[in-house]
């Protein structure tokens, strides 16, 4: 566990990898899988070209990693890429869930400016 | 064309006569080949009580509608039926979606599969093949956007890549 929490320490999440973890939570999910979570309710969809450096960005981070799918099917298709969240992915989303419950408490209890000022 | 129509007819009164769920959801009848058609058979009662089988498309609407009032059709028979076209039709889709040629080489395993993914989605929805192919160039061009963004992001970004 101390390992996993060294190797989050400093690593930075943007808004698109927030977003990509907090949908993949404990569950393998192919691409199309993840951008049609990601699309629905978004304001601004997203599409593949968005999608696909964001991933290779978490799994350079060690936030998420990959494995074939094995549900190919008899027409002789192409797999599928599946990704997983990894330990270091899921404590680092838990940090960053964990801040923002901490602004929305400040904001709820009204310490949101500078306190004693 | 027209044996289609009438068929579709046929399970649309079968349906609402006889109370019998005949789920059709899925089938494009439009798509179906002409193979499938000709073996569109029911069997039916002649004059001297025997069993007959007969093409559906050697009866007209009328014929068919006072056999099935009748009750001499056999509404498992078109169920069956409507089975095998779906499983047949969604055999036909996947294959239809693959990407073949030049494309299919050039193309990573795991962005071919999710291009296939969308076009079996699209066929299923009954979307056109020229719409198809537009939509197909329009993921492509994304897909190219994000090839090269990697091959930009990975000559600085640390590699933690599992092997």
């Amino acid at each position: 566990m101390s390992n996993v929490r060294d190797e989050a320490d400093g690593i930075r999440l943007s808004a698109l990898e927030e977003d990509i973890l907090t949908l993949m939570g404990t569950q393998k999910m192919y691409g199309l899988e993840i951008l049609d979570g990601l699309n629905q309710g978004r304001p601004i969809s997203i599409g593949f070209g968005s999608l696909y450096p964001t991933l290779n960005r978490l799994e350079k981070k060690g936030l998420v990693s990959w494995q074939w799918g094995s549900d190919q099917d008899e027409t002789g298709g192409a797999r599928r890429k599946y990704y997983i969240i990894t330990g270091s992915g899921q404590t680092v989303l838990r940090e960053v869930q964990d801040y923002r419950n901490q602004l929305r408490m400040r904001s709820m209890t009204g310490q949101a400016g500078l306190a004693g000022a | 064309m027209q044996y289609l129509n009438t068929f579709r007819k046929v399970v649309r009164i079968m349906r609402h006569w006889n109370q019998k769920p005949v789920d059709l959801s899925g089938v494009d009848f439009e798509r179906l080949q002409d193979e499938y058609t000709k073996n569109l058979r029911v069997s039916v009662l002649d004059g001297d009580g025997k069993n007959l089988r007969v093409s559906v498309r050697d009866l007209g609407v009328e014929q068919i509608l006072l056999l099935v009032r009748d009750g001499d059709v056999d509404i498992d028979e078109l169920d069956k039926l409507s089975n095998l076209m779906k499983q047949k039709f969604s055999a036909e889709i996947k294959q239809k979606s693959h990407i073949k040629g030049w494309l299919s080489n050039t193309l990573l395993e795991e962005w071919r599969g999710e291009l296939e993914a969308l076009r079996c989605g699209w066929l299923e929805k009954g979307k056109p093949e020229l719409w198809i192919k537009i939509m197909t160039g329009f993921y492509l061009l994304g897909l190219l956007k994000a090839y090269l963004q990697i091959k930009v992001e990975n000559r600085w970004l640390p590699n933690k890549k599992q092997s």
